[in-house]
């Protein structure tokens, strides 16, 4: 990892040289260090997908005028993040083209905002929620707004779309996300890495394990430590469990997309056996408490992996059942071909990750490229045969998480194999590496693919032990501003498949 | 000025109530009276009037929508008191329906065309009454261009007329007109197909209908669709039915294939036009198409001699006629209620019109369902003869290819009148119902008492129409008997549809009883229940009015699903090549002419006027 | 006499058969499913209701509920469900009189939906509308390709015809089968055109109407749609299934009668469901192309009338 600092005016120009190189943007974290060095830090991860090579780019911005240069024009991706870092720690990014609040559901100006994330505001403070303004805010005549959320009818999070439509045509998307914002990062602060831990496996309800194995590999990476290597293993083993019953869901969720009830009822067995099985394997239907810091919290024996692969491999051959009578289905097919078309371009400009990305010919996988753990063993990257497809609609989405499910198939049996093969754990110490109290002030990434795409979590460490600033960036932060870019020119009746097959979580967005 | 104003109102009113009259009196079936005046006493210059019985129905039409017009106009007026000269507008009203008048009572051409033309330049003043405006003066000259080479078409089919008869009476035509030679009938059949489609508003000679109608004051545009454009039907029935006898059958076909296109074609683009007065006639074009439709079946079954038939589908003709002439003079009105109460006909920029202007809304939500043929309505009542009349034809040539014909035809009257539910609905949902759009809308206030009662008056005679149907059918078909000289009895397949005196009351009365006893039921049961008021659902958000469709989104599936259905065809492949043309060719001559449109628009008057009197001379002296 | 009691007879069961394809559907699904009789119960829940109104809602929101629930009684009495002989309650139950009551109704309720000035109404209209456009001339030609050989545009006439039809004319009776049949999903809101049991408001067509309606109201245009999907099934019965319809008024015949009505409104309601177990959503432009298929069976039914 390469890191650059530079001034608050030029970050911008030197964003741009790196993205024009083919990197892309990762996260952006921005932090009060103002007790350490006497201003706030912002830092620009850049990863190039095709080498694995990645950049840090930093930069002060100063406490008394918090203002830089936005990298927003010259790249998109930086939208969000920089409208965050302005909701939440009041920094300015001069010339960015949505200067409105992102997170707040209000106006900064008129209510005197206690920028939460900053070090002296109390966590018990309450944050003001206003309506926002929108982007377009002019109706053309003839044209009309269609809003939908944040109280949905289903049982779905709250998030607000606004569409504005012609008929049936969407002209445009305005999404409102952030409904959900429980101050999970300001929540952190302070707290110990075990209790951290258990702070980042519930960012997401459905992405526990990925989130949890990017927090513990960050603090690792900040202690220098190697877990042991049959803890390795079952973290692979849970982190590839997660994606396959996400997969499997997934496509049944978007089968409800189109009133298919068969697919949403058969994928929605399999998926409840998976899930079944996870609460057999570690204690939750969601595999929560698995991850440990320096490795696992539970073993795997042998006898349940060798389990594991049975279920894993009864549900593929079901699974492939169902994906035979879903791609032989003419109505299926229509709806899902041609809906939904998220171009390559949008991909590159806003960093999208994930099967998304990878359904639109964009490899990402933070498995490849920035692998960790059992994934840098041979043996599983020439297993690794992450496809990609090119047409970027919604039945790419879908054969790509047919596709990945049996990947995740295939690894789960390597897993299994491995499990088996290695010796027996000696009790469950024997699987966590014992931590050093890591030094303050010290900080480092820690990268997972999560069945969304990548996880990136910032962890920065404090005083005894401590953390100091956590910054969760989820795959769903990174997909979101690419699913309004992929609905206008559809009609609005497909907006909820659209929607579904980017299947993107609110809650680890909002945090 | 008030007071003079009242009046001519009054006058008119008048004047209307007795050519009611007189129009009644020649439905019982009189035998023809004339009456001849001498234009310039001792000259050979006649106007000659006469009355007879397929002229009751048109002047009982003209009579009842002059009514209605006049009185409405007492209150109307006041949208144009600003204005200087405003009796003029009464004036003009009031020549314009005596013009008419005398168009259904001519006996002979010289009357006839002088009515015609006096009808189209008074209408065509009219029309530019609002001439301020930007761009009225250009659609008002679309108007006044039409018109003529409408009128130049039935000067030539009168004088071809004439070169073979020697004659410019009527009665004469009658006689004779079907022992000239084939080519010549059908010359002069063409030529009057296209002089009276013109005014009809048939397509593709329709361009002027949806530019006109909509910038004339609302009344004239209510006398314009629901009478003036009718009187270009009665000329045509009296051409190809009274004088010809329906003629060849391809000339029915002509008629019919014409009036099924304009059918369809103008009820999809009243279903996506924006504007309420552009939307209701460009709906006058449909239902012209209809009418011509039935007419076209009618002269086909006359061709086949199959006169029971026949009698059937004209009479269905006529009694849509009779029915939209009725309910569009109303909606007119209504549409003109709502441009005086908010300054604005756009869907888009409208909206809850039905609680700021109550009794306005129940008025017109009953010509909309008129209009959308629901029942017991006056139009339900219309489609049901259409339908009746062209399913008879279609079972009588079930197994020939003249049923195909009827199929398609069926077929046309059952997709303009789901068209038509489509167009009315978006007229009163986008514009009654839901939230004011814009602050116009939200502020308008109910209307003059007088608009009011003209517009109820009009919903009550339309119920009463689809009520009493069966006894207004039974005696219109009486007054048609023996028209052309044939005796056409009333066809049995009638008695059960819209001829029985009971299917549509006691269909009224029991859905009726039924509405009130679900409410009664339920008002027992429950006794008295709270009922809440609460802003829209918007899952959770703010509400906007832009949170509603618009008058574009509601129509928006139409144009994407028909593209072609919903383009201005006629526009877009006849008039602007057309007029292309016309533009190289003049720059060509530019330098031999000078002046503007309006001395040449004159020098073709005066010419028509000219040849009138060289001919009406000519005969005399011989 | 006999046309108040098969009103009746259509009133009971209509919410039977929306709860008995429910059930069944999620019997497919291998879900247990809510009782059959749960419309029935769901009725007096909602009637139980305090109303709750849109306050831009007029006084169309009002009248609708009732005048929809009496177009579709109007409807019913032009219909022969039990009896053929005695000429049905309404102008001897001509099908134009019929059609037309049903636009009416359909009519009222785009403008109940629209008068909330709530954007999933206005979808759904749009969406009505577009579909309408074919559903009306498809089913006036079906029946009439049924009547129109024996002279008929009422349905006691279409009723003989069918008779004849099924033995004389097979083809005019199966092209009108798939041609009805096909609209009676489109018309009733049925899968694959819209789907009667999402949430996601922005796909709905029939449903969205409803969204604003409580209480009292939601009972009573809920009962009038249930109506009117089981008035549909009597249509098609009367066109293309006449089997057991009484014609000389016995008891024994009117049992029979009942009897033969009963199981085919098992039948069709078996198959609906099966349908919308084994079927996806079309795309909704989709929808005209497909109906205009069924109005090209329509009309080949027709010139099967004119070959044959």
């Amino acid at each position: 990892m390469t890191l650059m600092t530079c001034g608050p005016q030029a970050i911008s120009t030197l964003c741009q040289s790196y993205a024009s190189q083919g990197f892309r943007l990762q996260t952006m974290m921005a932090t009060d260090e103002r007790r350490i060095h006497g201003h706030y830090v912002l830092r620009y991860a850049f990863v190039h997908d095709a080498t694995g090579h990645s950049v840090v780019l930093e930069t002060a911005v100063p406490h008394d005028s918090p203002h830089y240069t936005a990298v927003t024009p010259a790249l998109p991706a930086a939208n969000w993040y920089e409208r965050e870092a302005l909701d939440l720690l009041g920094l300015f990014p001069d010339g960015h083209p949505e200067p409105f609040p992102l997170m707040l559901h209000g106006d900064l100006a008129a209510n005197a905002n206690p920028y939460p994330l900053r070090k002296e505001v109390d966590r018990a403070v309450s944050l003001p929620s206003v309506s926002r303004s929108l982007s377009v805010e002019a109706v053309p005549d003839g044209e009309f707004e269609v809003p939908v959320g944040p109280i949905h009818a289903g049982v779905i999070e709250p998030g607000h779309f606004r569409f504005h439509v012609r008929g049936e045509d969407v002209q445009s998307l305005d999404v409102t996300l952030f409904y959900t914002h429980r101050g999970l990062e300001k929540g952190a602060e302070g707290l110990t890495f075990a209790e951290g831990l258990a702070v980042a496996e519930q960012t997401c309800g459905v992405c526990s394990a990925s989130h949890g194995a990017a927090f513990a590999q960050a603090v690792e990476a900040i202690c220098d430590a190697h877990i042991p290597e049959r803890a390795m293993w079952i973290r692979l083993l849970v982190l590839e469990l997660e994606r396959l019953y996400n997969h499997i869901g997934d496509v049944g969720n978007i089968c409800a997309g189109i009133g298919f009830s068969f697919g949403v009822m058969q994928a929605g067995i399999l998926k409840e056996k998976l899930q079944r099985h996870n609460a057999r394997l570690t204690g939750h239907r969601f595999l929560r408490n698995m991850m440990a810091i320096g490795g696992v919290a539970r073993d795997v024996p042998s006898d349940l992996a060798a389990h594991t692969g049975h279920v894993v491999q009864e549900t593929m051959s079901a699974f492939s059942g169902l994906v035979n009578v879903l791609l032989s289905n003419e109505i299926v097919c229509d709806r899902f071909r041609q809906t939904g078309i998220l171009a390559l371009d949008v991909v590159r400009q806003y960093g999208v990750v994930g099967p998304a990305a990878r359904a639109s010919g964009y490899l990402a996988d933070a498995r490849l490229t920035q692998p960790s753990g059992a994934y840098s063993d041979k043996e599983v990257q020439t297993l690794l045969h992450v496809p990609t497809f090119p047409d970027g609609d919604v039945m790419a989405r879908v054969l790509q998480r047919i596709e990945e499910s049996s990947v995740s198939a295939t690894l789960i049996g390597l897993a299994v194999a491995k499990l088996r093969s290695l010796p027996k754990a000696d009790g469950d110490s024997s699987l966590v590496t014992p931590m050093v109290t890591p030094a303050p002030y010290e900080w480092a990434l820690g990268v997972t693919e999560s069945p969304r795409g990548e996880n990136v979590h910032f962890v920065m460490t404090g005083p005894n032990g401590t953390i100091d600033r956590l910054r969760i960036r989820s795959a769903s932060y990174a997909n979101w501003p690419a699913v309004a870019k992929a609905v206008p020119g559809n009609i609005i009746a497909d907006f909820p498949l659209i929607n579904k097959s980017f299947e993107l979580c609110y809650a680890c967005c909002d945090r | 000025m008030k007071a003079m104003h009242v009046l001519a109102s009054t006058l008119t009113a008048l004047l209307c109530a007795a050519i009611t009259a007189l129009g009644w009196t020649a439905l019982q079936g009189v035998s023809e009276v004339f009456w001849t005046y001498h234009v310039i006493p001792n000259s050979p210059l006649l106007i000659v009037f006469r009355i007879q019985p397929l002229a009751g129905l048109f002047l009982c039409l003209l009579g009842v929508s002059g009514v209605l017009s006049a009185i409405y106009g007492i209150g109307y007026h006041n949208e144009y008191r600003t204005r200087r000269y405003g009796i003029l507008l009464d004036l003009g009203i009031l020549l314009f329906i005596v013009a008419m008048a005398a168009v259904l009572l001519a006996a002979d051409v010289f009357t006839f065309m002088l009515g015609w033309e006096a009808m189209s330049v008074i209408s065509f003043l009219l029309v530019i009454y609002d001439h301020r405006k930007p761009g009225n003066l250009q659609s008002g000259l679309v108007y006044a261009i039409m018109t003529q080479i409408g009128s130049a078409f039935l000067l030539v089919a009168f004088l071809v007329l004439y070169a073979y008869t020697r004659s410019l009476n009527f009665a004469t035509f009658a006689a004779v007109a079907h022992t000239l030679p084939p080519d010549v009938q059908s010359v002069i059949f063409l030529c009057a197909l296209i002089g009276f489609s013109t005014k009809a508003g048939i397509m593709p000679l329709h361009v002027w209908l949806p530019r006109a109608h909509p910038i004339a004051p609302s009344h004239v545009s209510s006398l314009m669709s629901g009478v003036m454009i009718k009187t270009a039907l009665f000329g045509f029935l009296t051409v190809v039915i009274l004088w010809f006898g329906g003629g060849a059958t391809w000339w029915g076909l002509t008629v019919a294939c014409l009036g099924g296109v304009s059918a369809i074609t103008a009820a999809a683009l009243a279903a996506r036009a924006t504007g309420i007065k552009q939307i209701l006639a460009y709906s006058s074009i449909d239902n012209m198409g209809l009418i011509f439709l039935c007419t076209g079946v009618a002269m086909i079954e006359f061709s086949m001699r199959d006169t029971p038939l026949a009698m059937l589908a004209l009479l269905a003709a006529l009694w849509q006629t009779w029915n939209h002439g009725l309910f569009k003079t109303a909606l007119f009105h209504g549409a003109g209620a709502i441009l005086y109460a908010t300054h604005t006909d756009s869907l888009n920029r409208l909206g809850g019109l039905a609680r700021s202007m109550p009794k306005t809304s129940i008025a017109f939500s009953i010509l909309l369902l008129s209009w959308s043929a629901s029942p017991p309505f006056g139009g339900f009542s219309g489609e049901w003869m259409m339908f009746t009349a062209l399913s008879t034809a279609a079972e009588h040539h079930l197994h020939g290819p003249m049923g195909i014909l009827d199929v398609i035809a069926l077929l046309a009257l059952f997709f303009t009148a789901a068209l038509t539910a489509w167009a009315a609905l978006r007229v009163y949902g986008i514009g009654f119902l839901g939230q004011p759009r814009t602050v116009a809308a939200r502020d308008a206030r109910e209307v003059p008492r007088t608009m009011r009662i003209a517009l109820w008056m009009g919903a009550t005679l339309t119920l009463v129409s689809g009520l009493a149907g069966a006894f207004l059918i039974a005696r219109l078909a009486k007054a048609l008997t023996g028209i052309a000289g044939r005796v056409a009895p009333v066809p049995s397949a009638l008695a059960n549809g819209p001829l029985s005196p009971v299917t549509v009351p006691t269909a009224f009365v029991l859905i009726f009883a039924a509405t009130v006893t679900a409410w009664t039921l339920i008002r027992l049961a429950q006794g008295k229940t709270s009922t809440r008021t609460v802003p829209t659902w918007t899952c959770g958000g703010e509400r906007t009015p832009s949170m509603q469709y618009s008058g574009n989104g509601l129509s928006q599936p139409l144009e994407r699903a028909w593209p072609l259905l919903a383009t201005p065809l006629a526009t877009q492949w006849l008039y602007r090549p057309a007029y292309a043309w016309v533009l190289r060719t003049a720059t060509r001559f530019r330098k031999i002419q000078s002046g503007n449109v309006r001395s040449y628009l004159v020098y073709l008057f005066a010419t028509i006027v000219l040849l009138l009197i060289v001919a009406r001379v000519g005969g005399g002296v011989r | 006499m006999i046309s108040v009691w098969q009103v009746l007879l259509l009133m009971v069961m209509a919410p039977f058969v929306q709860g008995y394809v429910q059930w069944l559907k999620a019997r497919i699904q291998g879900r247990i499913g809510p009782s059959p009789l749960k419309p029935w119960r769901d009725l007096r829940k909602q009637l139980a209701k305090e109303v709750v109104l849109s306050n831009a809602a007029s006084w169309v929101s009002r009248l609708v509920p009732y005048l929809s629930l009496g177009l579709v009684l109007g409807a019913a009495a032009c219909l022969p469900v039990l009896s053929g002989l005695p000429g049905p309650l309404l102008g001897s139950g001509s099908i134009f009189l019929f059609l037309s009551l049903l636009a009416f109704s359909r009519l009222s309720l785009l403008l109940l939906g629209l008068d909330s000035g709530s954007a999933f109404a206005g979808m759904g209209a749009g969406r009505d509308l577009l579909f309408s456009l074919l559903v009306e001339p498809t089913i006036f030609i079906s029946l009439l390709a049924v009547g129109l050989p024996a002279d008929a545009t009422a349905f006691p006439g279409i009723l003989r015809a069918a008779a004849a039809n099924t033995s004389q004319n097979p083809a005019v009776a199966s092209l009108a089968l798939v041609a009805i049949a096909g609209v009676i999903l489109v018309e009733t809101g049925r899968l694959p055109v819209d789907n009667p049991d999402t949430h996601l408001e922005l796909t709905m067509v029939h449903e969205s109407f409803l969204l604003e309606s409580s209480g009292r109201y939601l009972a009573l245009l809920s009962f009038s749609a249930q109506l009117r999907q089981l008035l549909w099934y009597t249509v098609l019965f009367a066109a293309c299934f006449p089997w057991g319809i009484n014609e000389s008024s016995t008891g024994a015949g009117f049992a029979i009668a009942i009897l033969s009505f009963l199981i085919k409104v098992l039948f069709a309601s078996s198959a609906v469901a099966v349908i919308e177990g084994v079927f996806a959503k079309w795309r909704v432009f989709a929808v005209p192309r497909y109906l205009t298929f069924m109005l090209a069976l329509a009309v080949a039914a027709m010139l099967a009338d004119a070959i044959l």
